[in-house]
């Protein structure tokens, strides 16, 4: 059919997969591409590892065919931006008709696109400028282009300038976002939340208008809101994985366990054939599973922990050459045994992964995964032991640290922690008022739950050394000399190292006095 | 039975028809292969394109049947861009050109190429698919599509030169339009229905779209008219 049209070389790919390699050396002028290609990849996974490997140009077509009506299949392939969308049953006189139209507009664009291709972007800033000039259907396009290359060379002035303009003729989406995101360039967060909510309210269904949105909330420390709009865009398109992940671990900043399992679930589900199916996923999800029914021996408990042994199962077949991950599998697994008080099968698994690990030259990963697990195993001291260990061995590295300051504050199940916060929050509340006996009480509900948290010792601390002051109470001291033995295993590199050297001074001169 | 076990029964015919769409779909791949197949003078004699138009027009009524479905659960969604209405009525005259020169009708488009407009491409087709079907029932020797802008709007208008629409229709509401199904004649004016409900969502700052019916126009038949903001 198609050479009956004027293509002269033409080849026929019957998967993705076979269609992936052939781009891989080459490229073609034009891609057509049903949406369902049997097992393994589809259309818009096939069309994701193109573009993210860059194997289509802008002078390119990538053009999708598809049956599907599903709104979820829609958008989640709009989103990927094929140049055309043609929904079956189509005719071949229609296919013709289509094609022509995209190819010639392709053509009379392409002097354009040549220079975006090759980045010279104020070349084809003045192109596109010439173009509007000579008034012809591409007036459109012209704009658009225009107002993201003003984008991407950050000049947000005149990316404005274009979305005002056309804006005051008619509310089109692209450039209602366009003006979102010269806000947010501007740093005008809570405009450019303004800017996207309203698209939203426009027409919910323009998808990227979630993820700027989310950013920006981020942008002004409003986690749950962000996580709540990631949420509404994976309802609307659930298949976009990067999304799902940046969803999953928002989710878990916030400690909402089952917001991050949900997604992470999506992860692994949409992820399946795509070029995001990796083993972190699994392990995510695992996580999240683990914590999720830690403690919980319901019926439901024991299905979550079922399927947390499912996931890491199905982990060590797939990536069964990725020594770490299979490692941090093990691991985990223990820990849902443990969580279902199981302590034999979380034993087993534990010498399971002992045998593969060397605990004097562990990787960051595996370290953290493996102190973890021992703290839920009440091997305390050796967990301690390990994260010190990895705290000067990537003393340079923040994002470690942080974890590894984490898991030494509060090595207890996330459902304790989320208590101790509770008792902590108030004690701050009851501190801003000078209530200070309250504080105290307060900080001392926490430290039952979380009782080596380095911050929260320190808050009583600080609370007993002002409130002494007053009341003289010898009580008070050895509370604070408690707290002050709790946390003495802190290394150097953790953020309350500074305040903890400072608040002893002050301790040790209170006890000084009263002597 | 309580109430919640009785099937929701919309909601079965709209799942009954997806199954039949796609079904419907293959075998329209399916007839347009064979049909490719065949030799040229048993195509002419045999009139093959009939096979696929009924069958596209069966294909139509179900999506519009899905589109209703949706319409009234609230999950159809315009997905609004720019689009040249030249392109497509160019696409929809190359579509049906094989039946209408079987049928000896003219088409021909009457439109600026470079005149743009924004609304949901399918649903639009949609609606200009069914039009088209039904004008070519109905006229005698010719049809004629024209777009342009006028006072803020997009108006596409299919002119006929058969005996225009029956007053009864031309009164109607969209209410009474679906509520006059008549099974004798066969028309059930599904398509005018449609129509009203989808051009209605078109929607830009304070005004909305429609269609309208009305007889005389450039061939003294019926005239079609959409007009989106």
């Amino acid at each position: 059919m198609l050479s009956s049209f004027g293509a002269l070389d033409i080849e026929m790919a019957s998967s993705a997969e076979a269609a992936y390699e052939k781009c891989k050396y080459q490229f073609y002028d034009i891609i057509l591409c049903d949406y369902n290609l049997g097992d393994g990849k589809n259309g818009q996974q096939f069309l994701e590892e193109l573009k993210v490997n860059k194997r289509l140009k802008h002078t390119h077509l990538f053009i999708m065919i598809t049956a599907e009506t599903a709104k979820e299949v829609v958008l989640g392939t709009r989103e990927y931006e094929p140049d055309g969308y043609i929904a079956k049953p189509l005719t071949r006189p229609v296919l013709e008709q289509r094609l022509n139209q995209l190819i010639r507009q392709q053509k009379d664009l392409k002097h354009i696109n040549k220079e975006i291709d090759l980045k010279n972007y104020s070349k084809a800033i003045s192109l596109c400028h010439n173009l509007i000039e000579e008034n012809t259907r591409y007036k459109s396009w012209c704009f658009q282009t225009l107002g993201k290359l003003y984008l991407d060379i950050g000049d947000s002035i005149n990316a404005v300038k274009i979305y005002q303009n056309v804006l005051a003729a008619r509310e089109i989406p692209w450039a209602m976002l366009g003006m979102g995101l010269a806000l947010e360039q501007e740093q005008k967060y809570e405009q450019a939340v303004e800017s996207f909510e309203s698209t939203l309210q426009f027409n919910p269904n323009i998808i990227e208008a979630y993820d700027y949105l989310s950013r920006c909330h981020l942008k002004l420390g409003r986690k749950k809101e962000a996580q709540k709009t990631l949420q509404d865009a994976v309802r609307l398109s659930p298949r976009m994985i990067p999304r799902q992940e940046k969803l999953g671990n928002l989710s878990q900043k916030n400690n909402d366990i089952q917001a991050a399992t949900n997604a992470y679930r999506h992860v692994v589900e949409y992820g399946v054939n795509s070029i995001h199916d990796k083993a972190d996923n699994y392990l995510n999800l695992g996580r999240c599973l683990s914590d999720w029914s830690e403690g919980d021996q319901s019926d439901s408990g024991k299905l979550i922990a079922n399927e947390a042994v499912d996931v890491l199962a199905s982990l060590s077949t797939k990536f069964s050459d990725d020594e770490d991950a299979c490692l941090n599998a093990t691991l985990i697994e223990a820990r849902v045994h443990i969580g279902q008080d199981n302590k034999e099968a979380a034993e087993e698994k534990l010498y399971q992964a002992e045998c593969f690990i060397e605990e004097e030259d562990l990787s960051a990963e595996v370290g953290l995964e493996f102190s973890k697990t021992l703290y839920s195993l009440g091997q305390h001291d050796r967990a301690e032991k390990i994260l010190i260990g990895l705290a000067n061995k990537f003393e340079d590295e923040s994002d470690i640290i942080s974890k590894v300051q984490e898991l030494l504050d509060e090595p207890e199940s996330l459902k304790e922690r989320k208590k101790a916060q509770e008792f902590n929050k108030s004690g701050i509340t009851a501190f801003e008022k000078d209530d200070l006996s309250e504080a105290i009480k307060a900080f001392e509900a926490a430290l039952e739950h979380t009782p080596k948290h380095a911050a929260l010792n320190l808050n009583i601390i600080q609370v007993i050394t002002k409130f002494y002051k007053k009341s003289q109470d010898p009580k008070l001291l050895i509370i604070a000399n408690e707290s002050l033995e709790r946390i003495q295993h802190i290394p150097k590199q953790h953020n309350q190292f500074k305040r903890m050297e400072h608040l002893k001074k002050v301790i040790n001169k209170l006890s000084a006095k009263k002597v | 039975m309580t109430d919640e076990l009785k099937p929701d029964f919309s909601m079965v015919i709209a799942s009954a028809v997806h199954d039949m769409k796609n079904s419907l779909s293959m075998l329209l791949q399916s007839v347009e292969q064979m049909c490719e197949e065949l030799p040229d003078d048993w195509k002419q004699t045999h009139n093959t394109t009939t096979v696929q138009y009924e069958a596209e027009r069966v294909n139509s009524y179900l999506v519009q049947l899905l589109g209703l479905y949706r319409l009234q659960n609230k999950l159809l969604s315009l997905y609004v861009d720019e689009y040249f209405p030249n392109d497509i009525l160019e696409e929809q005259v190359a579509h049906y050109q094989s039946m209408f020169q079987d049928k000896e009708i003219k088409l021909s488009i009457s439109c600026d190429p470079n005149l743009a407009w924004y609304f949901d491409r399918e649903i639009i087709i949609g609606v200009l698919n069914n039009a088209l079907n039904n004008a070519s029932r109905y006229t005698k020797t010719q049809i004629e599509i024209s777009a342009e802008s006028e006072n803020g709007y997009l108006k596409i208008e299919i002119h006929d030169d058969g005996d225009g629409y029956p007053s009864a229709l031309l009164e109607a509401t969209p209410g009474d339009i679906i509520n006059s199904i008549n099974f004798q004649t066969g028309s059930t004016s599904l398509g005018i229905y449609f129509a009203t409900m989808v051009t209605k969502l078109h929607k830009q700052a304070d005004r909305q779209g429609s269609i309208k019916l009305s007889n005389g126009g450039k061939f003294g038949g019926g005239v079609f008219t959409i007009f989106l903001p």
